[in-house]
């Protein structure tokens, strides 16, 4: 089973991935894979490290399936977290707003 | 309107200046996610899945025309163009970023709003009847007593750390419009036999996991006793509620546990033991809050408006418009209009930038600047010449607001689900979409009436569809979703909870249980004028879910 860390960036709470040189990416796709429960755990707890140098808060291990069309979340919670609202919102013209 | 004074200003400009400190810690991490946590939500920061979303308390549903400009600059200049209206008359913007937090909230400060006490174990947004100062049927106007409730808790020292939230609704008018029986202190202005106004109490309703209906435990106190007797009440649960498990921490466990007379009683002790004269609300400093909610003035028109008449008689849409929308105000010739922010397959509660400044200019023009937020997710328009409606439904029609389903059965409650909530066990707004799709033709959804559908998307219950005539709630069920249909719901004067039909239906069953639930109205009801809730109320559970099962045996989860 894959796993991969995620967490909300402190600034704006936007999704983001534990990436592969400790860094935290917007894209599923360039996330770190962990395979085992005790790789992710470590993933985890270094995670939790990084959240002191207050980039992200609530990090959490999210299981993902990858195939040929890409990874994606296994529960429809993370999905949603992956892709953002399942819904359309309205919303004002786009130049106007903040993106 | 209630305008802050030199006091009320200075307070919520501190309290500005101290989180735009605290959040400069934070982001230069000086101050650790377990220190900032609760300091952001004291002023209404949350993190929902992918953002934070703020939430910004609009007193008793009040807003002025200005303040709605400001919401509007605010949902375009630091979220995505639009802001979310909630059931307990709040706005909250789903994509805010921490960091300009402080600056929303500097701008809000410039119109007299704050998002102080929109979360936390304290006393919450006094909700009140939206129609209040404007309905035919008011014995007094709410709000200058919602006021002095907001004024007195605003960050009072002995309950800023409750077992629980604690929510207060205040009702004026004959028809309960506030769901005053589902709330933690309901009060519900009266006249006694003497002619002297004052209040019933209720107590400990709710709703979440433990849905409980409030017991009455004075039917009469004079209004000078309003903020002794809501502290006996404080004192009493803050000494004595349970604060060793979350979800029995609300007053309405502790009334459930000790019994409503038990409970009565202890309260009302404590409400003898302050002297008289503590916390009197004294006459004068009644009228001066009342003052501020003066009615406008509206000079005498006819009852009956020509211009409504003759247009109604040519358009269709027009007259359903307002058949559904306008309520009769106290004054002849002028109405309430209710706008709804349920466009058919939208999504319940949602305005956009544009939107909400055309309704504030509407009621720059039209309704004396002053806008409604209902609890029901709705805008009204609270004091409108009859004759400008014809206009006013244009200048509606054009920003797509003009949908003509108040109380009808698209006029969907929904809270936001799992599309954007971390607490969320599944999807409530694309339901409330399909729904209202199915049931969007106007002549089929006037052939059904009366219906109120309430849709949750976890336990908590934020869609109140315990008291949804048709109430849904959203569950995981081992990793799908599943929606609980409950029947018979209400929260008005009648407050009554639903009755859950049975087994739960996936996320394709769902609209199909639904018409299978009005379709079976429709079969039973005795004449048009018979309700779904009178039709309930007479036949019972059985022929619905003799229907429903019928229909889904062996598929329902
Ligand atoms: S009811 Fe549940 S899902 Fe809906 S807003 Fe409240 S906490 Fe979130």
């Amino acid at each position: 089973m894959l796993r991969i860390i995620s967490a909300n960036r402190l600034q704006d709470g936007t999704v983001v991935y534990l990436g592969p040189s400790g860094d935290w990416v917007t894209q599923l796709s360039e996330a770190i894979l962990f395979t085992s429960d005790e790789a992710s755990e470590a993933g985890l707890a270094k995670a939790r490290g990084v959240m002191t140098s207050n980039l992200v808060i609530d990090p959490l291990i999210v299981e993902i399936t990858e195939d040929g069309a890409g990874r994606r979340a296994t529960t429809l919670r993370n999905a949603i977290r992956v892709c953002g609202p399942t819904v359309t919102f309205k919303s004002s013209a786009p130049e106007t707003v903040r993106s | 309107m209630y305008r802050y004074d030199e006091f009320d200003a200075g307070f919520v400009a501190e309290r500005v200046h101290q989180f735009e400190d605290q959040v400069a810690r934070r982001l230069s991490g000086e101050l650790t996610e377990e220190q900032f946590k609760p300091l952001r939500l004291m002023n209404g920061v949350y993190l929902q899945l992918h953002a934070y979303m703020l939430r910004i308390a609009i007193p008793y549903g009040t807003l002025s025309a200005r303040q709605l400009r400001k919401l509007a600059f605010i949902a375009r200049r630091y979220d995505k163009g639009y802001g979310h209206f909630t059931t307990r008359q709040n706005i909250q913007f789903n994509w805010p970023a921490l960091a300009d937090c402080p600056a929303i909230l500097n701008e809000l400060a410039t119109v007299e709003m704050h998002a102080i006490q929109t979360s936390g174990n304290c006393i919450r947004n006094v909700t009140s009847d939206h129609f209040a100062g404007a309905a035919g049927d008011e014995i007094e106007d709410p709000r200058p007593y919602a006021e002095i409730l907001r004024q007195w808790s605003s960050l009072h020292p002995e309950y800023s750390f409750l077992p629980r939230k604690f929510k207060i609704a205040v009702n004026g008018a004959r028809e309960d419009r506030a769901a005053i029986q589902v709330h933690d202190i309901g009060y519900q202005i009266v006249k006694n036999a003497d002619g002297e106004i004052g209040f019933s109490v209720y107590l400990g309703g709710g709703q979440g996991r433990t849905p409980k209906i409030a017991h009455k435990i004075r039917d009469f106190l004079p209004k000078a006793d309003l903020l002794r007797y809501t502290n006996a009440i404080l004192r009493v649960y803050n000494l004595e509620g349970r604060r060793d498990n979350k979800y029995k921490a609300r007053i309405k466990i502790l009334v459930h546990e000790k019994g409503a007379e038990e409970m009565r009683a202890a309260v009302e002790k404590e409400f003898r033991r302050e002297p008289a004269n503590a916390l009197a609300l004294p006459p004068a400093e009644i009228d001066r809050i009342h003052a501020y909610f003066a009615p406008p003035s509206l000079p005498s028109r006819p009852a009956l408006s020509q211009s409504v008449e003759k247009r109604s008689a040519a358009d269709e849409d027009f007259a359903r418009f307002v058949a559904r929308n306008v309520a009769p105000h106290k004054v002849p010739g002028y109405g309430i209009v209710t706008i709804s922010l349920k466009p058919i397959g939208g999504i319940p509660g949602d305005a956009t930038a544009e939107q909400m400044e055309a309704v504030a200019a509407l009621a720059e023009t039209y309704s004396h600047e002053e806008i409604r937020v209902a609890h029901e997710q709705n805008l009204v328009l609270p004091h409108v010449a009859l004759d400008d409606i014809p206009a006013i439904f244009d200048r509606l029609a054009e920003q797509g607001l003009a949908t003509a389903n108040v109380g009808l059965l698209s006029d969907i409650i929904t809270c936001p689900g799992l599309d954007y909530c971390a607490l969320a066990t599944a999807r409530s707004i694309p339901i409330a979409q399909r729904i209202s799709e199915r049931f969007g033709d106007p002549a089929r959804a006037a052939e059904i009436g009366k219906l109120k559908i309430n849709i949750s998307g976890c336990i908590n219950a934020c869609g109140h569809h315990h008291v949804g005539h048709i109430g849904i709630l959203g569950l995981d069920k081992a990793g799908v979703e599943t929606y609980q249909i409950a029947l018979g719901g209400s929260a008005d004067d009648s407050c009554t909870l639903g009755e859950v039909t049975g087994p739960g239906f996936s996320t394709e069953e769902i609209v199909d249980s639904i018409e299978i639930v009005v379709d079976t109205y429709l079969s039973l009801r005795s004449n048009r004028d018979e309700d779904f809730l009178s039709t309930y109320r007479r036949v019972g559970m059985n022929p619905f879910r003799k229907a429903l099962y019928e229909r889904f045996q062996g598929s329902a989860i």
